[in-house]
């Protein structure tokens, strides 16, 4: 007997608005999938997919999903997954990632990307910290200025710390 | 798409989120788990068979994993030893006492096991039939020469009273009607506890629940007057079919309020054997063996010099009687238990002795001395070749007629009514059997017949004539009653002499023969008539087989009008109005619903009720009450060809019908829809007799339509539709008799 063979698509959501979707359930996304395939193939590709349609996976605060289908319906639904607008009247982006013929490979995808988004996000926060050393060392200039006229006569040089 | 990229991010959120991903993904990217347990994913060098069960055998680091896993299924704890030493038949026995709770074994269960199909009836676990095809064969080995089976399934129980009480307890719950031999237990030829009795006893009155039964009365001495024993206390032994054991047990508790009567089981029950055919007085004769030489040597001798001297006179029994010295009872009864066992080689077959007589004789264990095969015709020549004196061979020849009508109490006097040898011989086995295969290893020829060897050691064993058929002897034999222990050693003896061992299966083609009802299989008025091997093994298996075969190629039973063609509804015919007409109707609409599983429905329902049987000898002395519903039993001859299976429809023919067959003219009759002939009862057992040529059966008749056709039945015929076709045999039946 020939085995049955899947393909599972790894996808990001996109909002556009920063409202934190927590209702949107593996459910919703499937709905909206089934008709969007509907519209834009017609019945005979939903009939085609049948049971093999299934949403395994996603994730409401990062937004990563995977989808499983048939081998030979798999461009249908990529298409059909871009083509998607809005979900629960809120308008999105879908962009997939990545297309494997197993969960696992579609799992080590997942984790390169969220690494090179960390890496950009440690990049922003490594800019940040280097602004606020450089205001930092600026404010120091400011007050060692003070500091410099030694020379001047009856002046207190020393330190104040006891003031301070 | 650039629309929809976000212009602000959270970075708290953004990391938190993140990094919960990763772990996630990481941790369930290092474990390779689908549907698989958690020993599966351990590389294969180093899985191991024992892995489930024996946590030994998983490596230390994951034993605290699949521990839990183990919590939720736990493997069983079996303190077993290794596979070889289970399986030897000492620790089968010990087995079987912790899975003896539901079904039972007999002592010889397992040599039946290995030779022959066990089923699970009446709480046992019975041989139902041989491994080899003996359905036909059976017949031919009751005529001629023997044949055995095992009966100690059969319940043994035990009534201590006067006599008077016991007569008076058991009259009221004996059947009256239970056929022409009706004999209560009160009758003089059972009192002296020479012969057994046979009756039936009503267990239900409301529901109508009849059983069979055997009786055994204790011994009294010849001599002695039967009315001094009315107020002495007497013993009863009592065997039941064990489908009804708990029906009596709850009647006689029910009535023994008073403690009128002590009614109990017997403890530590003997076995029972019957041997069945012509040469089962050769079989016994090889096997019971008891040194009757050493006792009879004086006599020997002085007969020897009598013949000397006398040698024409001729010397009468009086002589002898006169001559012989003060000897003690026993003694006395031993003399003539040997004698009678002497003459019984003159007759030929067991038919010829009376109905039910009893011989107790006390016997070497046939475990000390090999068995020849007996031989068919081996008794008379036996007789004449060896060294008998002339005297003694006119004695066992007077002495072999004599028996054959008189029958006389002291060979029936043994041990086996004591409980405490019973009891010693129980506890006794293991060391006799020891004991015997040590010494016959020290032997040069061992198990040759010494008497000398275990004088002591002798087993009370009781015979009992059992009858046939009345015109010919045939199915007439002995049953042997043993102590319990010793089954083993005289089945496989017996068999060694030449009985061949039978299953239930043909015990009841057998009795079939004899024209005789097999219970439970045959008898409605009880409830074991659906717990009988017929129900639960026979037609189950053909409903099964009907149900997986195609509809084109098997037997369409709702054509031909039948609506249980598995098993006999009696239910229905009584249920069934008295126009005929409308009979026919009521067949075809409930053979829409012709299923096998409706069928089933309707006799699970109704597997306690029971119906009313009664016995009838002319059609004259019917009597007229047409209220009761009862069947009558019949037996069937067909006339012309064709053999009558089991669950055929019964018809009574129309006069036209009837009086071409009595003038032996052809009768091709065939079924239709529209058919008149009124439904009249089923048949239980049926099949080809090899005894009579002809198709043979036992049915029976509901008596309303008896009662109405009553001109139509004088020339006795009734029409038999098999459940495979719709042909008509023409037949003749008999009311039967037991």
């Amino acid at each position: 007997m020939v085995r049955v063979k899947f393909r599972y698509l790894l996808g990001h959501v996109r909002w556009q608005t920063t409202t934190k979707m927590n209702s949107l359930d593996i459910s919703g996304i499937y709905h909206y999938l089934k008709n969007s395939v509907k519209l834009n193939f017609g019945e005979y590709a939903i009939c085609r997919l049948g049971w093999t349609l299934n949403v395994k996976q996603y994730n409401p605060l990062t937004g990563l999903f995977i989808v499983r289908c048939s081998r030979s319906q798999m461009r249908q639904v990529w298409l059909s997954l871009t083509l998607l607008d809005e979900i629960n009247s809120q308008k999105c982006a879908i962009s997939i990632i990545h297309s494997a013929g197993t969960i696992r490979s579609c799992n080590l995808q997942a984790i390169k990307h969220t690494n090179s988004s960390l890496l950009v996000a440690k990049s922003l926060i490594q800019i940040k910290n280097e602004k606020e050393k450089y205001q930092k060392k600026k404010n120091k200039k400011k007050k060692n200025k003070k500091k410099k006229n030694k020379y001047l006569p009856n002046t207190q040089v020393k330190k104040n710390k006891s003031k301070k | 798409m650039s629309e929809y990229n976000p212009t602000l991010v959270s970075l708290n959120d953004f990391l938190n989120s993140r990094t919960k991903e990763l772990k996630k993904l990481r941790s369930e990217l290092n474990t390779r788990r689908g549907n698989c347990q958690l020993t599966q994913t351990l590389p294969k060098h180093l899985r191991r068979r024992t892995m489930s069960h024996d946590i030994h055998r998983v490596p230390y680091r994951m034993r605290k994993h699949i521990e839990k896993e183990m919590g939720k299924n736990p493997p069983r704890k079996s303190k077993l030893k290794s596979r070889q030493s289970r399986r030897k038949p000492n620790n089968m026995l010990k087995e079987y006492e912790r899975r003896s709770k539901k079904h039972v074994w007999l002592e010889t269960h397992i040599w039946h096991a290995k030779r022959m199909h066990m089923h699970r009836l009446f709480g046992y676990k019975l041989a139902y039939r041989t491994n080899e095809k003996l359905l036909r064969g059976c017949y031919k080995l009751a005529a001629r020469s023997s044949v055995i089976y095992d009966e100690s399934y059969y319940q043994c129980y035990e009534c201590v009273a006067k006599q008077q009480n016991l007569i008076t307890f058991f009259s009221k719950l004996i059947d009256n009607q239970s056929g022409i031999n009706f004999k209560t237990i009160g009758n003089r030829l059972f009192l002296r506890g020479n012969r057994q009795g046979s009756s039936r006893i009503i267990l239900d009155r409301e529901k109508k629940v009849v059983c069979p039964f055997r009786f055994i009365w204790d011994y009294i001495p010849f001599d002695s007057n039967i009315e001094e024993y009315k107020n002495k206390t007497r013993k009863i032994w009592i065997w039941i079919h064990p489908a009804c054991r708990t029906l009596l047990v709850d009647l006689i508790n029910s009535l023994n309020t008073k403690n009128y009567i002590s009614f109990h089981e017997l403890e530590n029950q003997p076995c029972r054997f019957s041997i069945i055919g012509p040469s089962s007085i050769n079989v016994l004769q090889k096997v019971l063996w008891f040194d009757f030489e050493k006792d009879n040597e004086k006599e020997k001798e002085k007969e020897k010099e009598k013949e000397i001297i006398k040698d024409n006179a001729m010397e009468t029994e009086t002589e002898t009687e006169t001559e012989t010295e003060t000897e003690t009872e026993e003694d006395s009864a031993l003399k003539k238990r040997t004698m009678v066992w002497k003459s019984l080689k003159k007759i030929n077959k067991p038919a010829s002795l009376l109905e039910g007589c009893i011989l107790s004789l006390d016997v070497i264990n046939p475990k000390e001395f090999t068995v020849k095969r007996a031989r068919e015709r081996e008794q008379e020549f036996q007789f004449h070749q060896k060294n008998l004196t002339r005297i003694e061979k006119d004695k066992y020849e007077k002495l072999s007629k004599k028996i054959q009508y008189k029958w006389s109490s002291e060979f029936s006097k043994s041990k086996l009514w004591d409980k405490q040898t019973r009891k010693k011989l129980l506890n006794g086995i293991e060391r006799t059997n020891k004991k015997i295969d040590e010494e016959a290893s020290k032997k040069l020829f061992p198990n040759v017949r010494s008497s000398k060897a275990y004088p002591n050691q002798k087993i009370p064993v009781l015979i009992v004539q059992t009858a046939g058929s009345k015109t010919l002897g045939f199915g007439s034999g002995f049953d042997v009653i043993i102590p319990k222990g010793y089954a083993k050693q005289f089945w496989v003896a017996l068999v060694h002499s030449g009985a061949v061992p039978i299953g239930m299966r043909e015990r009841h083609r057998i009795e079939t023969e004899t024209g005789r009802r097999f219970f439970p299989d045959d008898f409605i008025e009880a409830p074991s008539f659906y717990q009988s091997a017929t129900k639960l093994i026979v037609s189950e298996k053909e409903s099964q087989k009907w149900e997986k075969t195609h509809k084109g190629k098997r037997v369409n039973y709702k054509k031909f009008g039948i609506n249980s063609p598995f098993f006999p509804d009696f239910s229905s015919l009584l249920k069934s109005s008295t126009n005929h007409n409308n009979d026919n109707d009521k067949d075809t609409d409930n053979s829409n619903n012709n299923n096998s599983k409706n069928t089933n429905q309707i006799q699970t329902t109704q597997y306690t009720n029971t119906f009313n049987v009664e016995f009838v000898e002319n059609i004259n002395s019917l009597k007229t009450n047409i209220d009761s519903e009862s069947f009558i039993p019949i037996t069937i001859t067909a006339i012309q060809k064709g053999s009558l299976k089991r669950n055929a429809h019964l018809y009574f023919p129309t006069k036209d019908e009837s009086n071409k067959i009595t003038k032996k003219l052809k009768f091709n009759q065939k079924w239709s829809k529209n058919d008149n002939h009124c439904l009249v009862g089923f048949i239980t057992t049926g099949m080809f007799s090899l005894a009579r040529g002809c198709g043979f059966a036992i049915g029976f008749i509901r008596k309303k339509d008896l009662i109405k056709n009553q001109n139509a039945c004088k020339n006795s015929i009734v029409l038999v539709r098999n459940t495979n076709g719709a042909i008509f045999y023409p037949a003749k039946f008999e009311f039967c008799k037991n």
